[in-house]
């Protein structure tokens, strides 16, 4: 539970005629995580894809250009079987028919372009009412024919030798040739663009009427073939799906043995598997005839493929680690102690029966509604938890619900909550006459002091959890690193004695300090006015120096290790850190004590129409607000005093995930 | 304490928080947009951007916990009779 799925290396190796067997069973069990072959030798080479490899391949391409054409997205939805093994000669048939639809279609968007090309250069010609062949083949005239913005009532100056012919802007000149350079730069003047006379004969009316009866044709057979398309989609289109499922997994299957080993008349694979899943394997395996399968001792530098193994309430969390990085093989895989403190994190900071209540009901929906697998519905489940815990602590612990406390606070701090009724009192519950008979262990608002030192109590207690799995990481690997964690928790813990005993005067402090750490020897060390018990002050000498000399004085010399009592600051700040539960959490609450007072005492309260209605919408957007910006905060915050600070402690990471052969790519949200 | 003195304390709480803030906001925004920038490249690198990327918070709550620390020395806020 702890640790990884533990992992067997298999072999398997037989002769070449039973490899598509062996493909076919190690594709149904999805248990064989395959190590590819490195290397060639003069007896073994990389093996080559089953014959059938480059006839599933073409049909496939077919298939997915058939796809695009008939613009197919969806699902599988026939079963492989279903699609049989006649795919290829329905791929076949399919692919003429769409081809010759495709390409008429392409044919006449093609033509209805051109044509439309045409159109738009005959257009300003039809305004004209001049046949086409008049603008060229004159000795003694220049022609201009373009679009013009000003006018032609200076020309009588420049030439008297001209005839125009105009509609809107478009114009015909033709003009003496020897005054042509005068009247251009009349024309430039009057913003003159010449446009080119279209290279055709006749009347440009009617061939613009010709075109555009033509173009209306065209469109008609065009809405034919996209209608012919259409009905072809919708009777093939679950076909075409299923059939690029199942040939995918067909051309995965033949391309396997890229993977292998083989000689000229033999395979070797070789891989991973599940060590629970071994027998079943063997037996499975060992039924194809002439086929050796057995586990062998892996290469000494090999690195298992990595299967989480988590009891099912927590699988969700294993996103959260996968998150991160996923474990490396034989590294304590931290889903558990995710599962257990980042809901608690989160509960703490959110603390309010109402929004827990929330956070709970839109888990239960993304349960009900999605389906697994889905990075989403695991994300909501993890957040349900989160509510629960806020609801417990927000009832018992804060007692507060939806931003309201129970009761208010007895203690009225300057900045703190407001009066909102006539008789002075802070809002509360009781404001609305329900009386929840549990009262407030803390007030977030009032008992900072205690939020802050309980904040740094889970902290202490988090970090130390960390330090104990770094030990256990460590133990078989190195004694030595393993003893610098434990120095490092003994470390932590004088750093937690000296906090716990310098703020003692709070309630919460001073009982961990009395009651907790009783066995404390209580010999205090007073450096000008600033305490210390003697206890942590060896534990802090002690610890460091051990790990100095457990990770500096090692051979060769480790030179980072010298900066050890540096690394203490570094503690301390991880500690401090921690306050965020406290800070984030005030920060809410005040933020909600303040929107709900205001909202309460400024417009409901009032029991005048127009403030109360508008109370009620600015009542929803304020809730709104502190919800989900809390629940934002609550997350991100809680799941990094889990990543650094705590993965700090002990995580590696950089694992390989388990991919077993034939498994389906999970698409990722 | 005069009310001159409990003004300081309360100007260095603000100053402090103001401080640690702008130090925070600032070391966030070139981090985040390196992180934003390498998960474009390899989105696998999430998890270690946002370690990244929150590491500067710990500034702020510094000030947080020493801004908390000072308001203790103005008697009249602590509590209000």
């Amino acid at each position: 539970m702890l640790r990884p799925k533990e992992m067997a290396r298999v072999l398997i190796a037989g002769p070449r005629d039973r490899l598509s067997s062996t493909i076919e069973i190690l594709h149904e069990m999805k248990a064989l995580h395959v190590v590819g072959h490195v290397g060639e030798d003069e007896t073994f080479g990389l093996g080559q894809p089953l014959p059938q490899a480059s006839e599933v391949s073409e049909s496939l391409v077919k298939l997915r250009s058939i796809a695009s054409i008939l613009e197919i997205e969806a699902k599988p939805t026939l079963p492989a079987a279903e699609v049989g093994s006649d795919a290829e000669q329905r791929i076949l048939t399919l692919e003429v028919n769409i081809r010759e639809e495709e390409e008429s279609r392409k044919r006449i968007d093609e033509l209805l372009a051109e044509q439309s090309v045409r159109i738009e250069a005959l257009r300003p010609f039809a305004t004209l009412e001049l046949d086409l062949a008049s603008y060229a083949g004159y000795e003694n005239l220049s022609v201009f024919v373009g679009r013009i913005s000003g006018d032609l009532d200076g020309l009588d100056e420049v030439t008297e030798r001209y005839e125009a012919f105009r509609t809107g802007d478009v114009i015909a000149l033709f003009a003496d040739a020897s005054q042509e350079d005068e009247v251009r730069q009349f024309l430039l003047g009057q913003g003159f663009a010449s446009l080119e006379v279209p290279a055709e004969e006749g009347d440009p009316r009617q061939l613009l009427q010709t075109l555009l009866e033509g173009g209306e044709k065209w469109r008609h057979r065009l809405d034919a073939v996209r209608e012919r398309l259409t009905k072809l989609r919708a009777k093939y289109a679950d076909f075409v799906i299923s059939a690029e499922a199942f040939l995918t997994v067909e051309i995965e299957k033949a391309e396997a043995p890229l993977l292998f080993a083989a000689s000229d008349h033999s395979f070797v694979a070789e891989g991973w598997v599940p060590l629970d899943r071994w027998p079943e394997i063997r037996d499975r395996l060992g039924g194809v005839e002439a086929l050796y399968v057995d586990l062998q001792n892996p290469p000494g530098e090999a690195d298992p493929p990595v299967l989480l193994d988590n009891p099912k309430p927590t699988r969700p969390f294993e996103f959260l680690t996968k998150l991160f990085s996923t474990p490396r093989y034989g590294e304590i895989d931290p889903t558990l102690p995710l599962f257990v403190v980042f809901p608690l994190f989160f509960g703490f900071i959110i603390g309010d029966l109402g929004y827990g209540s929330l956070f709970i009901l839109l888990g239960l929906v993304a349960l009900w509604k999605m389906r697994p697998p889905s990075d989403f519905r695991n994300l909501m489940a993890i957040i349900m938890l989160g509510g629960v815990f806020a609801a417990l602590f927000g009832t018992f612990v804060f007692g507060e619900a939806f931003g309201i406390p129970f009761h208010a606070a007895v203690e009225t701090v300057a900045g703190g909550p407001q009066p909102v009724s006539a008789e002075g009192t802070p809002l509360s519950w009781a404001s609305f006459g329900i009386n929840i008979p549990i009262g407030a262990l803390v007030h977030k608002l009032t008992d900072v002091g205690d939020m802050l030192v309980l904040s740094v109590i889970a902290g202490a207690v988090h970090l130390g959890l960390g330090y104990l799995i770094g030990i256990v990481n460590e133990l078989p690997h190195s004694r030595r690193h393993a003893a610098a964690k434990g120095a490092w928790l003994a470390v932590l813990f004088g750093l937690f004695v000296i906090l716990m005993y310098a703020v003692r005067s709070n309630r919460v402090a001073g009982f961990v300090w009395d009651q907790v750490l009783f066995f404390i020897p209580r010999a205090i060390l007073d450096l000008s006015g600033f305490e210390i018990p003697v206890a942590s002050l060896v534990l802090l000498v002690v610890g460091t120096a051990a790990v100095v000399y457990l990770e500096a004085l090692t051979k060769p010399i480790n030179i980072a290790g010298f900066l050890a009592p540096i690394e203490i600051a570094g503690l301390l700040a991880n500690i401090i850190s921690y306050t965020r539960l406290a800070g984030i959490a005030i920060a809410k609450a005040a933020l909600a004590e303040a929107l709900m007072s205001l909202v309460f005492g400024s417009l409901i309260f009032t029991g005048q129409i127009a403030l109360v209605i508008g109370g009620f919408a600015a009542l929803v957007v304020a809730q709104m607000l502190v919800f989900f910006l809390g629940g934002i905060s609550a997350g991100i915050q809680a799941l990094r005093l889990n990543y650094v600070e705590f993965f700090s402690k002990f995580y590696n990471g950089n694992g390989v995930p388990f991919k077993p052969f034939g498994a389906p790519t999970v698409e990722t949200a | 304490m005069g009310d001159l003195g409990a003004g300081m304390v309360a100007l260095s709480v603000a100053l402090t928080l103001i401080g640690t803030a702008v130090a925070t906001a600032w070391a966030q925004k070139v981090i985040g947009g390196a992180a934003i920038g390498a998960m474009a490249e390899k989105p696998e690198l999430f998890g270690r951007g946002l370690v990244l990327m929150v590491i500067p918070e710990t500034i702020i709550l510094f000030g947080f916990v020493i801004g908390f620390l000072l308001l203790g020395l103005i008697p009249q806020v602590a509590a209000v009779p």
